[in-house]
């Protein structure tokens, strides 16, 4: 046994011990071919999956340089079946070409060097409609419209394709980043932003232009984003999940770019405008007056001569859009996200519609080097009080959760935890305006809920960032408002059950850099011995696994 | 012998007439040519000229035909015979028999098997002699024999006279035997007949010819055509070949292991099972009292994975044989529960599962070793004490002079301290240090009959036995006891070697360690995960008692889960026991989140108990007044109109019922207390006696 950082499991997992002298070249060698599973304090996980080893192939790496890396930084022999699946998986990609056609434009090839596989595929049930016209043996000649079906049906044979038939070019947009902000704040793309929209670009080769980039929250997508429009410099359509964020990135564009407003046109459910740059939600683009009526709002794919489509949470992707962008492969088209994992399973979709990964910087990485903040977890559990315990006890299952989400009791601990820290902007989250009512009254709050008119809740903002009003009470638009000010202290003091995206959004308004120790604090309140306890260890184990260092408190510790 | 009871003189004689055929006029000659009457010439064409011109028929020029001469019937009847039994090309079990059929009398049988071997049940067929026969000791003796006298006793056992007045075989015909026999040592699947008659060594045709009639008619030596190129052949059973040159076993050398394997899994078993058993009784099959398979894969997951490897060390059903070695321990029995048998913890099970792994481990060496036993008790033996061997010897009793548990003890230690091939060390066992075969003659016998017995060479027989219970105590008194380290060689040779708790078995050691020196450490994660960073058996058994199986060790191989500990606590385990087993396994300190959900889980634990009881209910409360001032404190009002009724003798219930009657309050059902129904179609509940006697 050696103290090399992994573990290779026959099950395609990757254990990483972090404590290892090699760890961190052991582990950038392994992010290039696993994706990050879980990463608790001491052990991370990582897994090889034949879309992993795919999108390092795409990136230039050979099954080769792969298993020796498993075998270079792994403690025990590494199985068998694992070098043998790494080989498998690998020496399937790029064995078939999708190629511009030199002699006809309105054709493009599928070249296999295979005379076997093309026979394969010609007679598989996905491809055979799709690869009719067979102009030699080893080649077939489509239509530029199927280009994106034949990729998603390859990617299902196990065969995903190399695309170099390059894209066309899009209207033409002036567009650069500033140097310094609308805001008059210094600008500069980090180096990671920098690498990322390199290798998204590739100097606007063939090799480049479709892909996705992974980044935590709080990196800074949005402006790698915009790092890449300024590189492509066509016109953009931006596709994202809420009209929040669609307005996050119209101001984030105004702040950091040199675009004009007038260029910029917003298209959600009630701004129908198209420009240059459009922003625009998955929600309008698959909206549809009936079950069965045609979605006319991706008709906006086709509203102008896009060079660029974004697809912000590539992971939130829905159906309907994965459908038109497989018509829509001639684009350019970048993915970002989070996370590569989808709750629907269908990441070979991303891979093949979207691209292949082409960056990806863990949150460790940034938390290092002081891009975002280091954020301390904290569990603080209040008991029930008598009175409630056989209201509790009696209650029925779904109302037990909500008896013991607005025990009373908490808004003594979270007066506590303010006084623990004093000084620091807290924001305190909750579900039931009800309860933050009742809270905002005692604790003489500012309380912030859906119905806060934009007004009133730019000027609390404004004297939450002043430091005039020390703490904000805020409903569940805490998890979704971009213009939220940064705190460094965040209470949750209920929530939607286990929910882990929000536990994530959450935590999301502090991570941003800190002065000073760069900390921030996440507490959640949860009422002890009860559902909401259970409901709490998921979310638990949800931290645990992003890194997050997790404590548990009772009450009585911070009063 | 019937088939080849010819004159071979003549018949290797006339042989060089066969070998001048080409195959085609050999295939015809076999199939075509009739031990009497003619055979038209034409079906012999194209071969007609070579076999005329070979003698071996002859040919009627005027009718074209061709009879069979008496000077050449007995070789071609040797031909036809050994042209039915390909035997060096097919040697099996099936095709000697087929042979011993066609040649040998059941007369021939019985004289054969004369010899005073086949012990009590002297009455050997073709099926019983053909696999003595086919066992080296059958031509092995011969071989041996020293001296004229010694030739002539082997013949005399194998039937054949030897007394001047009525002589089948002569001292000079057994010598030639002798030397013919270790001649065909050389080959291994029979030499051709050409091949002897040239050697120089056989330049006595006549005395050959006798050796060969002597051989075959003794089962020494088979004759058979080769089928490829109809060659006549001769050999020793090709079996018999192989063991007599394999060169003697030698004492295995240490052996260089690329992994290795150190834990008493059959311990760490029961404790397994004796933990699921206590947190929830375990129903089991009532015809073989097996687990359930759904409750045994459950229980499975909490095993202690073993490496793929050593699976002829560890046997499967892991879960039954705890559950058998609970039961035989008196660590759990047998009860009925709703009708169903099902496994209970004793209260010496439950106190065996409170002690140290060092303390379960040396509970279970203790009787053992403590043990009287100096051989293992014979097949007939009923009773079902726990003794030294987990082997019964097959048949009969050992004699005064055996010490099997003396010779295993030296064996072991003086082979055994370094890891060695288990092959080779059986081996080496079986033919090098075999007591069975140092015994006595006359004490042989004892051991030689039987019905397994009877069938083959006793020698084979004492070496099949030495092996079997050397590997049955390898298997369940060492490596099941963390007797001894398993390990796989970089020979993919899967090896062994003695531990102190092995040399503590045998009685060579006073004490030994276990369940603390595991080298390899854990990591418990902050999202319950535990991390195994080597193998470590000894750990991983013991947190399968708090924690979920999800992988193997090296890796992630456990999580902790709510049910997962609120389990062990059923089983009794504290969160002390818990932390204790994490901290001293972890190189890093437990995260507090872990520490802190396990105890609250722990916390949580209350404890309840079910029992039946009788109420007494009345219709309204002026009612429930007349019962208390009828029966005052003997009845415990729980609702305004609902009593519980203590337990109570019948005569004391046929009181209350007088005394509630008298005061005008008659009961609806006084019966007597109902026997519990039968839920096994009409049968009686189990009962424990009837189980575990």
């Amino acid at each position: 046994m050696n103290d090399n950082p992994f573990i290779v499991q026959s099950d395609l997992t990757v254990l990483v011990d972090v404590a290892a002298p090699r760890y961190a070249e052991a582990r950038d060698a392994l992010a290039r071919f696993a994706e990050l599973v879980k990463s608790p304090e001491h052990i991370h996980t990582f897994r090889v999956s034949p879309l992993s080893i795919w999108n390092a192939c795409a990136a230039g790496m050979s099954a080769a340089e792969i298993t020796g890396a498993l075998t270079e930084y792994s403690r025990f022999p590494v199985p068998a079946n694992v070098t043998s699946q790494v080989n498998d998986f690998a020496q399937r990609f790029g064995r078939v070409r999708i190629e511009r056609d030199a002699h006809n434009g309105d054709r493009l090839l599928v070249h296999t060097s295979d005379a076997l596989l093309a026979e394969e595929l010609a007679h598989g049930k996905q491809l055979a409609p799709l690869l009719s016209n067979r102009i030699a043996p080893t080649t077939f000649s489509i239509r530029h419209l199927d280009r994106g079906r034949i990729k998603q049906a390859l990617i299902k044979a196990g065969f995903p394709a190399e695309d170099v038939a390059g894209y066309t070019t899009g209207e033409s947009l002036d567009v650069a980043l500033r140097t310094q902000t609308r805001t008059a704040h210094d600008f500069a793309l980090r180096d990671y932003q920098v690498q990322a929209v390199h290798a998204f670009h590739a100097l606007g080769s063939a090799r480049g232009g479709s892909g996705v980039i992974v980044l935590p929250c709080g990196a800074g997508k949005t402006v790698v984003g915009m790092g890449v429009i300024s590189a492509v410099r066509e016109s953009t359509l931006i596709l994202t999940t809420s009209v929040s964020a669609v307005r996050q990135w119209i101001s984030e564009l105004l702040d950091k770019t040199d675009i004009a407003e007038e260029m910029i046109g917003e298209y959600s459910a009630s701004i129908k405008d198209v420009r240059p740059i459009t922003v625009a939600t998955y929600q309008i683009l698959t909206h549809r007056a009936r079950k069965d009526a045609e979605f006319t709002h991706l008709a906006l794919f086709d509203e102008r001569n896009w060079g660029l489509i974004i697809y912000d949470e590539v992971h939130l992707l829905p159906a309907p859009v994965f459908q038109v962008t497989a018509t829509l492969q001639a684009r350019r088209r970048l993915g970002l996200t989070a996370t590569l994992v989808r709750e629907d399973g269908r990441e070979d979709d991303v891979f093949a519609l979207i691209g292949p990964k082409k960056a990806d910087v863990p949150w460790k990485v940034l938390e290092r080097q002081g891009w975002i903040a280091t954020a301390v977890c904290t569990e603080v559990r209040v008991p029930l009080a008598e009175p409630l315990r056989m209201h509790y006890a009696v209650a029925e299952a779904r109302n037990k959760f909500r008896i013991a989400s607005e025990n009373p009791d908490k808004t003594q601990v979270v007066r506590d935890i303010i006084a623990r820290h004093a000084g620091e902007p807290a924001l305190i989250i909750g579900m039931y305006v009800d309860q933050l009512e009742i809270l905002a009254e005692e604790m003489m709050a500012p309380l912030i809920t859906g119905t806060t008119p934009q007004l009133r809740r730019d000027a609390l903002y404004e004297k939450f960032r002043a430091g005039t009003v020390p703490a904000l009470v805020v409903s569940k638009v805490a998890n979704f408002a971009i213009d939220l000010p940064d705190a460094s202290l965040a209470i949750q003091i209920s929530g939607t059950f286990g929910s882990r995206q929000e536990e994530a959004q959450r935590l999301g308004r502090i991570l941003r850099p800190k002065p000073g120790a760069n900390q921030a604090h996440f507490y959640s309140v949860v009422t002890g011995d009860t559902v909401e306890q259970d409901f709490a260890l998921k979310r638990q184990l949800f931290l645990c696994e992003q890194g997050y260092e997790y404590q548990i408190a009772d009450a009585h510790e911070f009063s | 012998m019937k088939l080849f009871d010819v004159n071979w003189l003549s018949v290797l004689l006339d042989l060089p007439r066969w070998w001048a055929l080409p195959l085609g006029a050999r295939r015809a000659l076999l199939n075509e040519l009739k031990p009497s009457g003619y055979v038209q010439a034409h079906h012999f064409a194209p071969h007609l000229d070579a076999i005329v011109s070979s003698g071996i028929a002859n040919y009627d020029h005027e009718r074209d035909r061709l009879w069979l001469g008496d000077a050449r019937r007995g070789l071609v009847k040797v031909l036809r015979a050994m042209s039915r039994h390909p035997l060096f090309d097919h040697p099996t079990q099936l095709t000697l028999t087929a042979y011993m059929g066609d040649h040998f009398t059941n007369e021939d049988f019985l004289q054969l098997g004369s010899d005073g071997s086949m012990g009590r049940f002297p009455r050997p067929d073709k099926h019983s002699l053909g696999k003595r026969v086919a066992f080296a000791g059958w031509t092995g003796d011969l071989l041996e024999a020293q001296g004229d006298n010694a030739l002539l006793k082997w013949a005399t056992a194998r039937g054949l006279r030897t007394d001047p007045s009525q002589v089948d075989v002569s001292v000079v015909i057994l010598r030639e035997l002798q030397v013919l026999a270790r001649q065909l040592l050389a080959y291994p699947r029979g030499a051709t007949l050409r091949e002897i008659v040239t050697d120089p060594l056989n330049k006595n045709i006549a005395a050959l010819a006798d050796a060969i009639y002597a051989g075959l008619g003794t089962m020494v030596l088979f004759a058979a055509m080769r089928g490829d190129d109809l060659e006549p052949m001769i050999g020793l059973w090709p079996t018999v070949v192989r063991d007599l040159t394999t060169p003697s076993a030698a004492r295995p050398v240490k052996a260089h292991v690329v992994e290795q394997f150190t834990l008493a899994v059959d311990v760490e078993d029961m404790t397994t099972v004796l933990s699921a058993v206590a947190a929830s009784p375990v129903r089991v099959r009532a015809n073989d009292f097996a687990v359930f398979a759904r409750t045994c894969a459950e229980i499975e997951t909490r095993l202690v994975a073993l490496p793929p490897w050593s699976a002829d060390i560890y046997p499967g059903e892991r879960v039954d044989t705890a559950a058998g070695h609970l039961r035989v321990r008196g660590f759990v029995r047998l009860r009925d529960l709703d009708g169903n048998p099902h496994l209970f913890p004793t209260p010496a099970g439950t106190q065996w599962l409170t002690l140290s792994p060092h303390d379960r481990l040396a509970a279970i060496l203790e009787p053992l070793r403590k043990s009287k036993e100096v051989n293992p008790r014979n097949a007939y033996d009923a009773s079902d004490t726990i003794g030294f061997f987990p082997y019964r010897l097959p048949y009969f009793e050992a004699p005064k002079s055996l010490r099997l548990r003396d010779n295993l003890t030296h064996l072991l230690l003086d082979v055994a301290q370094e890891f060695i091939p288990v092959n080779e060390f059986m081996e080496y066992a079986a033919r090098s240090e075999n007591p069975f075969l140092a015994l006595p003659p006359n004490e042989i016998v004892r051991y030689s009959g039987g019905y397994s017995g009877m069938d083959g060479d006793p020698r084979e027989f004492y070496r099949e036995t030495w092996r079997s219970m050397l590997f049955q105590f390898l298997q369940v008194r060492l490596a099941g006891l963390g007797g001894a380290s398993i390990g796989l060689s970089d020979r993919g040779d899967v090896c062994f070697a003695l531990t102190d708790i092995g040399r503590y078995l045998l009685g060579t050691a006073s004490s030994f360690e276990y369940g603390s020196n595991d080298a390899a450490d854990i990591v418990v994660q902050p999202n319950f995960d535990v991390v195994f960073m080597g193998a470590a058996p000894s750990i991983e058994a013991e947190i399968a008692r708090f924690a979920e199986r999800v992988g193997r060790a090296p890796g992630h191989a456990f999580r902790l889960t709510r049910a997962s500990v609120l389990q062990a606590a059923e089983a009794g385990v504290a969160v002390a026991d818990v932390i204790g087993a994490l901290t001293r396994a972890s190189s890093k300190p437990i995260p507090k989140n872990v520490q802190r959900e396990i105890a609250g889980w722990m916390s949580a634990v209350r404890r309840a108990t079910v029992r039946k009881t009788e109420l007494l209910e009345v219709a309204d409360e002026e009612s429930a007044a007349r019962i208390v001032a009828l029966l005052g404190d003997k009845v415990r009002q729980i609702t305004p109109t609902v009593f519980e009724l203590p337990p109570m003798k019948t005569s004391a219930r046929n009181t209350m019922v007088k005394k509630l009657r008298a005061g005008g309050v008659f009961l609806a059902d006084v019966t007597a207390r109902r026997e519990p129904k039968p839920t096994r179609g009409g049968q009686a509940p189990f009962d424990e006696s009837e189980w575990d006697g």
